[in-house]
């Protein structure tokens, strides 16, 4: 398969939100503001990418009865990595960030794109899948966050857009906006999808 | 069959491969760790001490809020020398405060307090006036609080609004109200943020605790001992 065609897969055609279901607590967390979702999802598809690249070098080494520890202490070893270049080069994203950083571990994505792909396939194309599950995230994530920073705060990554008669709905910043907006978007996703396939 | 696929069969070969990735790859966190430990202990330094000087940027000389985010290291650290100076509460020695002036004239005191949020710890740096009666204002310098509800403690309206609220009359300790964030300020009122009642109370209600410690352990305000 080509590079480009993996790519468009794994962002599009198979999102990991949207399609696969994956990847949902972090993507209610942290979509109330676009700023954190763009960190999340930039360190989550950099996480992805190398983790996906490394497992897929060493697929052959690896003993099946420890492969998932395997790929848990691969991708513990990137999010830590990135923790710390955020903390010695970028320390106000880093103070920002707080625990988001941490829960990039704990993303069912990356360890999905691990087991399905990159124990199978050679590292070239593991890391353009990573790049590509990695995009489809961010975007689902931006998309999200769009929705509710805007109705909820008023503002997009921080600026004022709504101006000062605007009443933020508080919901839209609470966790179970996302549910409904998730929930709304892989409705239009797949009635989009249904009426395409009866064409 | 190949040496390999073999090599893959023993019994122990798992435990030798988690063994072998584990020392490379927490080798390599422990460099990175100790090449940038010195440049993250450096920022966090300089982070504490342009927060501690931005809370007495008024009645420090020559500097406003515009000129303290532009600067340097060495700015920085010159002001924190000649203002600042550390001391620590008798008896025991363990809390550290901080004695502020302006040339030879004391202009306050700087307290790090510590509180519980809503999912973990919520630090501040809390300016109080010479007389140890009158906030001059807080900084928030660590909160896991929910980004968007909670986590808006440390925006600037809500930081900013501490500044002037009495806390002491006497030997009395005070309490603050809190009110509605759409409301018009008070005095001993704080607004608190829609949606994050328990954020906003544990800053509250935290702050005036710790400062009443401080004032228990007999600690005369412009006193170094």
């Amino acid at each position: 398969m080509k590079k480009i065609e993996i790519f468009r897969q794994s962002a599009f055609k198979e999102n990991a939100i949207i399609i696969q279901i994956l990847g949902i607590c972090s993507a209610l967390a942290v979509t109330n503001l676009m700023q954190n979702s763009l960190v999340m999802g930039l360190g989550v598809t950099f996480t992805l990418a190398l983790s996906s690249m490394t497992a897929s070098l060493i697929r052959n080494l690896i003993p099946s009865r420890v492969r998932m520890m395997a790929q848990t202490f691969i991708i513990a070893f990137y999010v830590i990595l990135v923790d710390l270049f955020l903390k010695a080069f970028l320390p106000e994203v880093s103070r920002q960030l707080g625990p988001y950083v941490g829960l990039i571990i704990t993303n069912c994505i990356i360890m999905g794109r691990l087991e399905a792909f990159a124990g199978k396939n050679p590292p070239l194309e593991s890391l353009v899948d990573g790049i590509g599950a990695g995009t489809g995230y961010t975007l689902i994530l931006l998309t999200i966050s769009f929705v509710r920073e805007l109705f909820g705060n008023g503002t997009l990554f921080g600026y004022k857009i709504l101006g000062e008669w605007w009443i933020g709905w508080s919901i839209m910043s609470l966790a179970p906006s996302a549910f409904f907006l998730l929930a709304l978007l892989i409705w239009i996703v797949e009635s989009h999808k249904s009426k395409a396939g009866s064409k | 069959m190949s040496s390999r696929t073999a090599l893959k069969e023993k019994r122990l070969y798992p435990v030798l491969f988690m063994l072998i990735l584990s020392i490379i790859l927490t080798s390599i966190l422990a460099l990175f760790f100790e090449l940038s430990k010195e440049r993250v202990a450096a920022y966090q330094e300089l982070s504490f001490r342009r927060d501690l000087i931005g809370l007495f940027q008024k009645q420090i000389s020559g500097i406003d809020n515009s000129n303290l985010a532009m600067m340097d290291i060495k700015q920085i650290n010159s002001i924190y020398e000649s203002a600042v100076t550390e001391l620590h509460i008798a008896p025991k020695q363990e809390i550290i405060y901080y004695q502020v002036k302006d040339g030879n004239q004391l202009i306050g005191f700087c307290y790090p307090f510590s509180m519980s949020g809503l999912w973990g710890t919520i630090s501040l740096l809390a300016a109080v006036d010479v007389d140890f009666s009158t906030i001059m204002g807080i900084r928030i310098t660590n909160q896991n609080e929910t980004p968007g509800l909670g986590g808006r403690i440390s925006e600037d309206w809500f930081q900013q609004q501490f500044a002037g609220h009495r806390f002491r009359a006497g030997n009395e300790f005070l309490t603050w109200e809190l009110i509605p964030e759409k409301s018009v300020p008070q005095k001993e009122a704080i607004r608190q943020i829609t949606g994050a009642t328990i954020s906003s109370r544990s800053v509250t209600d935290g702050l005036l605790m710790r400062l009443k410690q401080i004032y228990q352990l007999q600690v005369p305000a412009g006193s170094d001992k």
